[in-house]
């Protein structure tokens, strides 16, 4: 019998649970449920609702502002296009000035306007024909909003500047040292985009192990991982499927795997021991799960009896991962001094 | 839906004052964990089981094929049947070796698809369709897994479409569409009471697939005009929006009796106009009721992925519908315009009815 049970947190599940153990009658659970806040109240429903009508009618009179000025879009002066974003951007400046940056509405509004000032840029680059390629547009994008950024101490516009980097990263590669859209002649780009969302991610780690409130979820930092571990992949597969992957810059396809591998195993180490994350280590392994079946396959040309020996390999590869996540998230269960971040059901 | 902070223990104690049940629902909950098996794990863990199970699967299927292991339909009805046999031996044998729970995961999938080819090899496509369904809903029973519960729901309402369509049932997808709708409502509302029956751990699964198959189905009636005639899918859906959205208003009726807001009469009305209103301007459009019904029961259930699936399939229908009005950008702009400046009119009208809904309730 594990003491201590019942006094963990009233989930829908551990109610559901009571019911099928007969201690609760479906009435009874009925009303626990009610009762611990998971089936709303009058007052919910009316918060509920009113944030509803809130969110669904500011999103439809902006929708409805964009078409309007959409359809009238070519017969404007070019002027009164420009006046129109500027003022727009000017207003959710004030509006994130009036509000304040320690209330949501005004951090809000300063993630609005640090998207204005891209589309401000990209209308200036139409209405004059600057001839910029667009990493430029993106380069000073970013810039323009470091400031605002950095007083924000909002997760979402730090995460909007680390993609407009990446993205004029990505694009200045495209654009001016291979000129094609799709980089596969350097895995370099992929490389610095990776390293730009580690760089993010042991930011993170490393402030918001400081008590750092809005630094406390969990989100933006799985965000970084997938989308760098996604980057990543597209040239390790390359360099799996492609007979001479890279030619002209072997030691970046070593870097990649050692890139790869590190880190791979120090977040391993990382979000087992430092920080509990069981997303970060399911994702880790669910890569390796891939490269590994995809090298295989690689290998298996039309020999169909070796797609039985790779059936059963991402049977057993994902089955033991599955195992071994499951063990480490039960010893971590019994382990209360850490940072957890585990996503029960 | 706020999230609680009220320990099991605080519960049961406002639940059953007085009754001594600290022991027995200690043992229980204890009991629950060591039999939960996968339920404990992460969704993320979860997915990475189903998203291997279904390439594994795929691995094997590119073996039996290409390496001629069968080469009549006989033969994949009778490697298909045997598969399904011995993965459902394997998940029930062994409940919570994850290893082997894979593997027969991957197994009953290769085998379902064998069996189906090789069933519409054999017969015609309906038949193929009713035997889908039928071994689905047998899986469902048998097969004890949540992720499996689910795909056999989703394999049966798509087996369900084809049949509509091989059949060329009029207004089959709408009915369908109904029917999933009916059903999840009715699960979803009595969970409390159903949790308690031996078919407890097979609803919640299904319930999952009957919602996320009605989204589904609804899918192409949010496509532009001119490709659904070129899909030959039905052009008039308002059946199904008028359906729906009876089934909306009786959803709101017990949930306002739930509340004793019933006889608040502004709030009544605002509620059952507004549903009304909203029938009548997407009558085009299914999706959009749709999606509110499961809004209302995720909500009401305090389900935050049923809501999360609600929402996002209320942004999808809604740009769906805007898309495809039959009207010039200007009149769309005024259209949205004026339905964003109404629900902002709405909330302080919604916010009294409620707050008089509460004085009365207080009151009694």
């Amino acid at each position: 019998m594990e003491p201590g049970v019942l006094d963990k947190e009233a989930t829908p599940e551990s109610l559901r649970g009571l019911v099928r153990a007969g201690i609760f009658s479906p009435d009874e659970l009925e009303r626990s449920l009610s009762i611990a806040g998971i089936i709303p109240d009058g007052k919910s429903w009316s918060r509920f609702l009113n944030t509803l009508f809130l969110l669904l009618g500011s999103v439809l009179i902006v929708a409805g502002v964009i078409f309007f000025f959409a359809y009238n879009w070519a017969s404007m002066h070019h002027l009164l296009k420009l006046g129109i974003v500027q003022a727009a951007l000017l207003i959710a400046v004030v509006l994130s000035f009036y509000n304040g940056l320690d209330k949501l509405t005004g951090k809000a509004a300063l993630l609005a306007s640090s998207i204005l000032v891209g589309a401000l840029l990209a209308l200036f680059g139409q209405i004059y024909q600057t001839g910029a390629d667009a990493y430029e547009l993106f380069l000073g994008w970013s810039i323009l909003i470091v400031g605002w950024v950095v007083i924000s101490d909002f997760a979402s516009l730090w995460l909007l500047l680390l993609l407009l980097l990446e993205t004029t990263v990505y694009l200045y590669w495209g654009q001016v040292v291979a000129s094609a859209w799709f980089v596969y002649d350097s895995p370099l780009p992929y490389e610095i985009i990776f390293g730009l969302n580690v760089l993010g991610l042991a930011l993170w780690e490393a402030f918001s192990s400081r008590g750092i409130s809005w630094l406390s979820g969990r989100w933006i930092p799985r965000l970084c991982a997938s989308l760098g571990l996604f980057v990543l992949m597209i040239p390790l597969t390359l360099s799996i499927v492609v007979h001479h992957p890279f030619e002209s810059h072997p030691n970046l396809v070593v870097l990649l795997w050692l890139l790869y591998l590190s880190a791979g195993t120090f977040a391993g180490w990382f979000y087992r021991v430092r920080v509990f994350d069981l997303y970060m280590i399911a994702i880790a392994l669910l890569s390796l799960i891939v490269l590994v079946a995809i090298f295989f396959a690689n290998r298996m040309g039309s020999n169909y009896g070796g797609f039985l020996f790779l059936s059963l390999l991402v049977v057993g590869m994902s089955g033991g991962a599955a195992m071994w996540l499951r063990s480490i998230a039960k010893t971590q269960h019994r382990r209360p001094y850490e940072r957890q971040h585990n996503d029960d059901s | 839906m706020s999230a609680s902070t009220m320990t099991i223990r605080e519960v049961i104690e406002k639940v059953t004052p007085g009754k001594a049940l600290a022991d027995a629902a200690t043992q229980a909950l204890a009991q629950e964990r060591l039999e939960a098996g996968d339920h404990t794990s992460p969704w993320f863990v979860r997915a990475l089981v189903a998203v291997s199970a279904w390439i594994a699967s795929i691995m094997f299927l590119v073996f039996v094929y290409g390496a001629r292991v069968i080469s009549s339909s006989m033969g994949s009805i009778v490697l298909g049947a045997m598969l399904i046999a011995f993965a459902v031996f394997l998940r029930r044998a062994q409940k919570n070796n994850l290893f082997l729970a894979q593997l027969a995961l991957a197994l009953s999938l290769a085998g379902q698809a064998l069996l189906i080819v090789g069933i519409g090899e054999k017969m015609h496509t309906a038949g193929a369709a009713l035997a889908a369904i039928g071994m689905s809903m047998a899986l469902i029973v048998l097969y004890p897994d949540k992720t499996h519960r689910f795909l056999s729901t989703l394999i049966a309402i798509n087996a369900a479409v084809i049949f509509v369509y091989d059949q060329h049932i009029p207004y089959g997808l709408q009915v369908l569409v109904v029917g999933l709708a009916g059903a999840a409502g009715h699960v979803w509302h009595y969970e409390s009471s159903l949790a308690a029956g031996r078919m407890a751990p097979v609803l919640r699964p299904v319930a999952y697939g009957l919602i996320a198959g009605m989204f589904l189905l609804l899918i192409p009636s949010g496509l532009p005009p001119d490709l659904r005639m070129h899909i030959r899918i039905s052009q008039t859906w308002f059946p199904a929006t008028i359906a729906l959205a009876i089934l909306l208003l009786l959803l709101e009726y017990r949930l306002l009796s739930f509340h004793k807001a019933l006889r608040e009469m502004r709030l009544s009305l605002v509620v059952f106009g507004g549903t009304l209103v909203l029938a009548m301007a997407s009558l085009k459009a299914p999706g959009i009721i749709a999606a509110l019904f499961v809004l209302v029961i995720g909500f009401h259930r305090g389900n935050r992925i049923i809501t999360g699936i609600a929402f996002a399939f209320l942004a999808i229908f809604l740009s769906a519908y805007y898309y495809n009005l039959d009207i010039t950008l200007l009149n769309k702009s005024y259209t949205l315009l004026a339905v964003g400046t109404t629900l902002l009119a709405i909330r302080p009208l919604l916010f009294s009815a409620f707050q008089n809904s509460d004085k009365e309730a207080a009151h009694e």
